[in-house]
């Protein structure tokens, strides 16, 4: 389901320290969709559900690791990043009985209780800018740009809520960014633009226990740069999507997914490409299912290809879109090489 | 660092602030552990992601899965797993670990979307998942080789190769067509190469085992010939998952062979540049001995033909070094000339009279 709306359902919690436990009301499809009292999902109109969440320190690779404190993951050495966790209480001989709250197992014994990761996915942006995720899985980040030449990058935790990004050391393009309005957000004079679109290198140096920086490609076109609360608001319709009837037609749409990547790559417009993407994974696995092994080889890239440019185009990093879509390439190139056989 | 999860600071997002990036929510996959997954990972990961395997964690439940769904995610994009170093589409092989379109398709999918459970595995089905006891894969093997003494994997440790040396005590030369290694402590034992004489160094390699291959054979009914007295000589590469950091660990694996009287005893080839074969030939397997950090390109040009590869690595990794058994005997005609990109690599073959002949 991909509709054009964003809802500023506020997720107005106290502050937590680590170890303390909230309650929240989530919705059970649009998880995204939290309040602080019971009601139904503005998006489904299904009925909120209770959830009992702790914040802790997770690994971004190995979800399963739960610290209180900063420090590395003792399997991949990543630094470890906050996460919000959702506790579950559980029966080890029932394994069908779950609860969000403590209860009593059927042979009278208390249940038993973990903590599961939660899945976020909110990832539009909120002041009409480019949003990108971070590699720790924890922040997010959006950047935008005005016609006098200031960027401005806000920070988000996993639930793309805003968060104080004071302690966040982010160069623009080398030049050090500066927090504003006591770390509403950071920003920096990278000057007008003059030719589109505008495009500007950012290093972000994540707090942790220890130097982890990142980078992230913002780029602009016309239509993005915006006074600061200007954002428009474009709905993107989107043509239904089907799987045509030929191999021949499939093809040919898988190709068009190709010009329309190269498109959105070449304008910044990263968060995006997942969907030509998996359009064109969709249809390359129709083709393997009606060509068989002739094309596998294509497919089984294509479909890699596909999923990382998923996951790239919402991280933002130049280097890593860039490999993604070559391999898209290569197995288009082999597709084509295959058939012609 | 002050880290507020979740900050006051309340969002103020009056304007139905949006544009041209049209963001996914992140749905829930359509697919569920139970029917979906669980199937994958048992065909193709539960060799060594099971209670007691060779890889750090199992995958056989939901439980012991979800938590690696991020780091699956990336291994399974990035083909560092299921491990299986030939690029796809060059030559066929046993033993194969690799994945289909489809099934990349639907791991990634689960893991993106919210991993769904499906129905919960019961408590019986998570029993069966309890290690088996250690059976030969192979049957009962005509002989079995064991160290005289335990390996000791010391605390400091991590990564460890060992030669065991191993007499067959055999009165008369046999044909061996099948070899095993049972571990003695599995969680560690990462692969062992088997070769014939009394070292690790540079010597024939008759087989390589890795963890869930059960029973090593070579195609074409045809097998390794141990002479009379041969020793057998037995790499163990030991590598501790990160559970097992700084422990003092010892193992006593076990070789188990079987013997053919009717299999054709292969001959071996150590080739360093490219090679022409005078008669005509079965090529049944082939063991990279080096691990190159160039590609690695086999292949074969027949008289008056073209160039085919047989083989392609483009990225080693010595912990997944292993001889690649072709999945049918290859027919090599008189005069073929066999290339290889980097040295060294060991072949199996049989003389095509000989099979002829029987
Ligand atoms: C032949 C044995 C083998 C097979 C088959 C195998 N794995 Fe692995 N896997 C390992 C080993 C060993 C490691 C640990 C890697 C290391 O220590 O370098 C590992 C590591 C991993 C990791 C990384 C764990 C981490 O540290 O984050 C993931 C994820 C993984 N495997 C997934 C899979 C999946 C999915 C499959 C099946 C599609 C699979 N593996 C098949 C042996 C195997
Ligand atoms: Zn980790």
């Amino acid at each position: 389901m991909m509709s054009s709306w964003f809802l500023a359902l506020v997720l107005a919690l106290p502050v937590q320290q680590s170890d303390e436990t909230f309650e929240v009301w989530l919705c059970p499809v649009h998880r995204d969709e939290q309040s602080v009292r019971p009601g139904t999902c503005p998006v489904g109109g299904r009925d909120l559900v209770k959830r009992i969440l702790v914040s802790s320190y997770s690994c971004p690779m190995h979800q399963h690791i739960d610290e209180d404190h900063e420090g590395k993951c003792p399997i991949c050495n990543m630094n470890l990043a906050p996460m919000t966790r959702e506790l579950q209480w559980f029966c080890p001989d029932n394994p069908e009985i779950l609860n969000a709250e403590p209860g009593q197992c059927p042979d009278g014994s208390s249940m038993h209780i973990r903590s599961i990761p939660m899945a976020h996915g909110d990832h539009n942006p909120k002041h009409g800018g480019v949003l990108f995720m971070a590699p720790n899985g924890y922040n997010h980040l959006e950047g935008t740009l005005d016609e006098e030449g200031t960027f401005r990058l806000y920070l988000y935790n996993d639930f793309t809520k805003p968060i104080d990004a004071t302690p966040f050391e982010v160069r623009i393009d080398d030049i050090p960014m500066k927090p504003v309005s006591g770390g509403e957000y950071l920003s920096a004079a990278v000057g007008a633009p003059t030719s589109y679109p505008a495009e500007h290198v950012v290093h972000v140096s994540f707090p942790g226990a220890e130097k982890d920086e990142s980078r992230f490609d913002f780029i602009f076109a016309e239509s993005m740069v915006t006074g600061v609360g200007a954002a428009e608001t474009n709905t993107l319709i989107l043509p239904e999507f089907r799987i045509p009837e030929t191999a021949d037609e499939i093809v040919e749409a898988i190709m068009h997914r190709d010009a329309r990547l190269k498109e959105l790559i070449a304008n910044g417009v990263w968060p995006d490409l997942y969907i030509p993407a998996l359009e064109a994974k969709d249809l390359m696995l129709a083709l393997n299912a009606r060509e068989g092994d002739k094309v596998s080889v294509a497919a089984k890239k294509l479909i890699r290809a596909a999923w990382l440019l998923d996951v790239y185009g919402d991280m933002g990093n130049r280097v890593e879109v860039e490999s993604a879509y070559q391999l898209f390439e290569d197995s288009i190139q082999e597709l084509e090489a295959a058939r012609a056989n | 660092m002050q880290t507020k999860l979740v900050s006051a600071v309340v969002a103020v997002l009056a304007s139905g602030a949006f544009t041209g990036a049209l963001a996914h929510e992140g749905l829930p996959s359509d697919y569920n552990f139970r029917d979906d997954i669980r199937p994958i990972f048992a065909k193709h990961c539960a060799g060594c992601h099971r209670p007691g395997g060779a890889a750090p964690m199992s995958l056989l439940s939901y439980s012991d899965a979800v938590p690696w769904a991020n780091s699956v995610k990336m291994q399974v994009l990035g083909e560092q797993m299921p491990p299986w170093l030939p690029v796809d589409g060059v030559g066929a092989f046993r033993h194969t670990r690799s994945l289909t379109a489809a099934e990349i398709d639907i791991l990634i999918d689960w893991t993106i979307g919210q991993t769904p459970e499906g129905e919960p595995l019961t408590a019986d089905e998570l029993r069966e998942l309890e290690p088996a006891a250690t059976e030969w894969a192979m049957g009962t093997p005509d002989l079995v080789l064991k160290a005289e003494a335990d390996v000791l994997i010391g605390e400091d440790d991590y990564e460890l190769e060992h030669c065991l040396v191993l007499p067959t005590g055999m009165a008369q030369a046999r044909v061996a067509s099948a070899f095993e290694v049972k571990p003695g402590l599995a969680t560690i034992v990462r692969r062992a190469t088997i070769s014939l004489g009394d070292s690790c160094e540079g010597a024939r390699p008759l087989a390589t085992w890795l963890p869930g291959q059960g029973s090593v054979s070579l195609a074409g009914g045809s097998g390794q010939e141990l002479p009379a007295g041969a020793s057998v000589a037995v790499e163990l590469l030991y590598v501790k998952g990160w559970e097992d950091e700084g422990k003092r660990l010892v193992d006593r694996s076990e070789l188990g062979i079987r013997f053919s009287d009717s299999a054709l005893a292969v001959s071996a080839l150590r080739l360093s540049a490219s090679h022409t074969f005078s008669e005509s030939v079965e090529l049944l397997a082939i063991y990279p001995e080096l691990d190159p950090e160039e590609p690695l390109r086999i292949e074969v040009v027949r008289p008056g033909g073209d160039a085919e590869a047989i083989l392609v690595i483009e990225h080693f990794s010595r912990q997944w070094r292993e001889k690649y058994v072709l999945a049918e005997p290859l027919s090599l005609p008189a005069g073929t000339v066999l290339r290889l990109s980097q040295p060294v690599a060991w072949i199996d073959f049989i003389e095509s009279s000989a099979t002829t002949a029987e």
